[in-house]
């Protein structure tokens, strides 16, 4: 494409000591509201982060996925960040808890489990694994390694809450590595703090940690009110099909096309009296 | 790093904001005829911004994407979808602003074809960064200053924006249309030029 002659020195001035002058005054109109911008902007509250904090206590949303099993009233909340797994549990009792996720076996057996209690405010947490259908021993002890990152819990006369920290795959053969897909999960809870004591109170799931989607056994519902309840979460709201993720890059194909057509249409096409 | 894309995201809206208010100015001193230095400055302030924010926005996408959550937590939400749409839209849309100034330079203002689009250019841009923005307030915050209006527009970013695929063949086509008669018409408009000065 040829430029016409007065572009072409309109071009040459653009370097011109004046026009440098220019940018010199735009860059500095620039910092000066860039500035202004962020002085500001420290007067507004910073974006949170999604990261649960590991300290006993469960904020309001602090979770992304957030599921209450009726049945026992147990909740249970969880984020996904990076390749960790932040997760809480919170049960009306005072004393031990625990989540035992994907049992191959009989009951419990296989399940990747992790419980505690907290007694004198310090929290005594393990990383379990049931090696049979009614017993459980610390990953340690079966030639594993402890793999909670971080850990803290509180006791009140609203019952206990822990929270911990581990990674989605620990690549201990006593964990279950965590992925996309949807796992049985075991929640119990105790009125004593005797880890040995039987747990009449339990119930299971079905939970996809991704997408945030759980099933109740019992129910079969999803989404029920009162048996599932979901914090307004972005990435589970309603998981698009691979079929929607598809259709959502055919889209962007088509818009960026169109953008980019349309542009280059206009440009092509003479401007009347241009030629002038 | 996640540090990063915060920075990042904070830092390209801020200088794309920057650049479309200056474009605004600039055209609004136009109208008016007066400051005509304050309008110069305006216009260099956008296209430095422009350029700045047009930075910060990809490494806030490549960060975005790279650094925040795990890939598959990532592609499940209808939200994410919507945004990495947007954000791929501003980044077209910054790109030829860019494009179009760095060719043309201030002389662009002289064509009303070329000042059309570039402005265009700018305010796509503006809203595709303001739609991400909200759905990144959604992501980070649960919630967005865009909520109000957004609700009554009717506006719902946690379902998945998708063109029905009959619709997307008639589009492309349409447009391909549009690139085929823009090149006859310069060929037609080639022609008479060069009939008109054979004749003179």
């Amino acid at each position: 494409m040829k430029r016409n002659p007065s572009t072409q020195v309109a071009m040459k001035s653009l370097f011109s000591t004046y026009s440098k002058r220019m940018y010199l005054k735009g860059i500095a109109v620039m910092l000066f509201l860039l500035s202004f911008a962020s002085v500001s902007s420290a007067f507004h509250e910073s974006i949170p982060s999604i990261i649960p904090s590991i300290d006993g206590q469960i904020q309001e949303n602090e979770y992304q996925n957030h599921y209450r099993d009726t049945k026992i009233n147990m909740d249970v909340y969880w984020t996904l960040y990076k390749e960790n797994i932040y997760l809480a549990l919170r049960s009306h009792a005072k004393g031990w808890m625990g989540i035992g996720i994907d049992p191959t076996g009989s009951l419990m057996q296989g399940a990747d489990i992790i419980l505690g209690y907290v007694k004198d405010g310090k929290l005594f947490i393990q990383d379990n694994f049931a090696n049979s259908a009614v017993n459980r021993a610390p990953d340690t002890v079966l030639g594993g390694k402890n793999d909670i990152l971080e850990s803290a819990g509180s006791e009140s006369d609203k019952g206990t809450v822990i929270e911990f920290k581990r990674k989605l795959n620990t690549t201990d053969s006593f964990d279950r590595a965590l992925t996309d897909n949807e796992y049985k999960v075991l929640l119990a809870y105790s009125e004593s703090d005797d880890l040995t004591s039987y747990h009449p109170v339990k119930s299971t799931a079905f939970i996809n940690f991704f997408s945030g989607n759980v099933r109740n056994e019992d129910t079969d519902d999803v989404g029920k009110e009162g048996s599932i309840v979901k914090t307004q979460n972005p990435a589970t709201d309603s998981i698009p099909a691979e079929k929607d993720r598809y259709q959502s890059f055919l889209t962007m194909l088509t818009g960026v096309i169109s953008i980019a057509g349309i542009t280059i249409a206009l440009l092509i096409i003479p401007e009347r009296g241009r030629s002038k | 790093m996640t540090h990063l894309h915060t920075i990042s995201a904070e830092l390209h809206t801020g200088m794309l904001v920057l650049a479309f208010i200056s474009i605004s100015l600039k055209i609004i001193g136009d109208k008016l005829g007066k400051f005509p230095k304050a309008t110069q400055v305006l216009e260099q302030t956008a296209y430095v911004s422009a350029l700045t924010g047009f930075l910060f926005l990809i490494v806030s996408a490549i960060t975005g994407f790279t650094q925040t959550w795990p890939r598959e937590a990532l592609l499940a939400s209808p939200l994410v979808l919507n945004k990495i749409l947007f954000t791929e839209f501003a980044i077209v849309f910054w790109t030829i602003f860019l494009l179009i100034r760095w060719k043309y330079g201030a002389d662009l203002w002289k064509s009303l074809k070329l000042k059309t689009l570039y402005v265009s250019m700018a305010l796509g841009g503006f809203l595709s960064i303001t739609l991400t923005g909200s759905m990144g307030g959604h992501v980070a915050k649960k919630e967005s200053l865009l909520d109000l209006f957004l609700h009554k527009s009717g506006i719902n970013t946690h379902v998945p924006f998708t063109l029905p695929e009959t619709w997307i063949v008639p589009i492309l086509v349409f447009i391909f249309s549009i690139l085929i008669i823009s090149i006859l018409l310069r060929k037609k408009y080639k022609i008479a030029r060069e009939g008109a000065i054979h004749d003179s």
